[in-house]
């Protein structure tokens, strides 16, 4: 509908402004009309001058239109003018108007925004030195950090590892002398053993039996 | 086999029944020889089902029969009439299977009527005969009462001896130096 309009409301408005003369131009002037009548009678008169009024119905002597009429006229078709096509017509370049103005001023906006996006990205091309050193430098005392942090831990780790070491060593030292004097012991016992095997005698035995003897007459059991 | 608590039960009816000294010692000896007859163990039979004990305890045999084997073999041992009376009450509640508990309990309970008290005295050899008694009067003073000796060999001991009393046990054994020593040097 409204592609319609603008189609239409333009062609309607050249054809009255266009249309109109022609009409006007296609009617015989009045002046043409009052000579070819004087050329066929005096009896006409020629009238001259401006004609104020004259009847709108029509029937007037001379055929001239009256000026108030056709101010009338004017006016009259000013407002027709006016309710169809000079409204719309307003109103379509109000919208236009109104569509360019938004554009501009996005186009403004944009133009503003680029402008600062220009002034930050030559800003920031300006600092990225200064950025890139400043990365560099934090790197650097990053790494340094970790280096140590990593270097801290491996020493603790190790140390870890190390007393683990020194601990398991210690252990087996342990178990490893407890089985050697158990070793040494058992042999010593066991050669102990075999010499008093080969040496033990009657005499021992009853040797033996007496301690036995005289420890027990000298001790009292409970009566169990 | 039965619990201890019972076996003593048993062992101080039976010494109820004995009205001195002499008769309780009768009746220990046929206990102890019952027991005896029970531990016999025929090789050829190694389920040893038909070992007296288990007859005796079976409950797949008769009554009747059981009682008549039990009182061939308290003929066999010489049991008097009261014995033979008590092991018919055993035999009827099912304790037959407990006169083992039963006799200990009972020989305790009649060393100590009797005054008596049992050693084991362990040496590396046979002790000679003076060695002996001169061990027995020891434990004797000691105990202050008279003991029933019983030698044993064990030549581990390597020399010396060990004595056991009661709840008592006098070391004097080459084989528990020799140990001490081990812990001594150990530590």
């Amino acid at each position: 509908m409204n592609a319609m309009n603008r189609i239409l409301i333009p062609l309607s408005a050249a054809l009255v402004v266009w249309a109109a003369p022609l009409v006007a131009l296609a009617s015989p002037p009045h002046g043409e009309e009052a000579a070819h009548d004087a050329g066929h009678g005096a009896e006409h008169h020629v009238s001259e001058g401006i004609k104020w009024i004259s009847n709108p119905i029509g029937g007037a002597e001379d055929g001239r239109t009256g000026f108030i009429i056709i101010i009338a006229n004017f006016v009259g078709l000013f407002f027709i003018l006016n309710a169809i096509l000079f409204r719309g017509l307003r109103k379509m370049h109000k919208e236009k108007t109104d569509a360019i103005r938004t554009e501009l001023n996005r186009a403004t906006a944009a133009r503003a925004e680029a402008d600062a996006l220009v002034k930050e990205y030559e800003a920031k091309l300006g600092s990225l030195e200064t950025e890139v050193e400043d990365i560099r430098a934090a790197a650097k005392k990053t790494a340094a950090a970790e280096y140590d942090r990593i270097l801290a831990e491996a020493k603790e780790q190790a140390e870890k590892i190390r007393d683990a070491g020194v601990r398991a060593a210690e252990r087996e030292a342990a178990r490893r002398r407890a089985e050697l004097e158990n070793a040494i012991v058992e042999q010593a016992v066991a050669k102990a053993e075999a010499a008093i095997r080969s040496s033990f005698g009657g005499a021992d035995q009853r040797r033996l039996v007496d301690a036995w003897v005289a420890e027990v007459t000298d001790t009292q059991l409970g009566a169990n | 086999m039965i619990n201890g608590s019972l076996a003593k039960r048993y062992a101080r009816a039976l010494m109820s029944l004995a009205p001195n000294a002499a008769t309780r010692d009768r009746y220990l000896a046929t206990l102890g020889d019952f027991t005896t007859a029970c531990k016999t163990h025929d090789d050829a039979d190694p389920s040893g089902e038909s070992d007296l004990i288990n007859v005796l305890d079976a409950g797949h045999h008769t009554l009747a029969n059981r009682r008549a084997i039990l009182h061939a073999v308290l003929r066999k041992v010489g049991a008097d009439p009261n014995m033979v009376k008590f092991f018919d009450l055993v035999l009827e509640r099912g304790r037959i299977s407990g006169t083992e508990q039963i006799f200990l309990h009972y020989r305790d309970l009649a060393d100590e009527a009797a005054g008596r008290i049992r050693a084991t005295v362990k040496t590396a050899s046979a002790l000679d005969p003076s060695s002996t008694t001169r061990i027995k009067g020891a434990l004797e003073q000691a105990t202050g009462k008279t003991v029933l000796l019983e030698t044993k060999v064990d030549p581990e001991l390597i020399g010396g001896l060990v004595a056991h009393v009661g709840s008592y046990t006098l070391d004097r054994s080459v084989r528990t130096s020799l140990d001490k020593l081990r812990s001594s040097l150990r530590s």
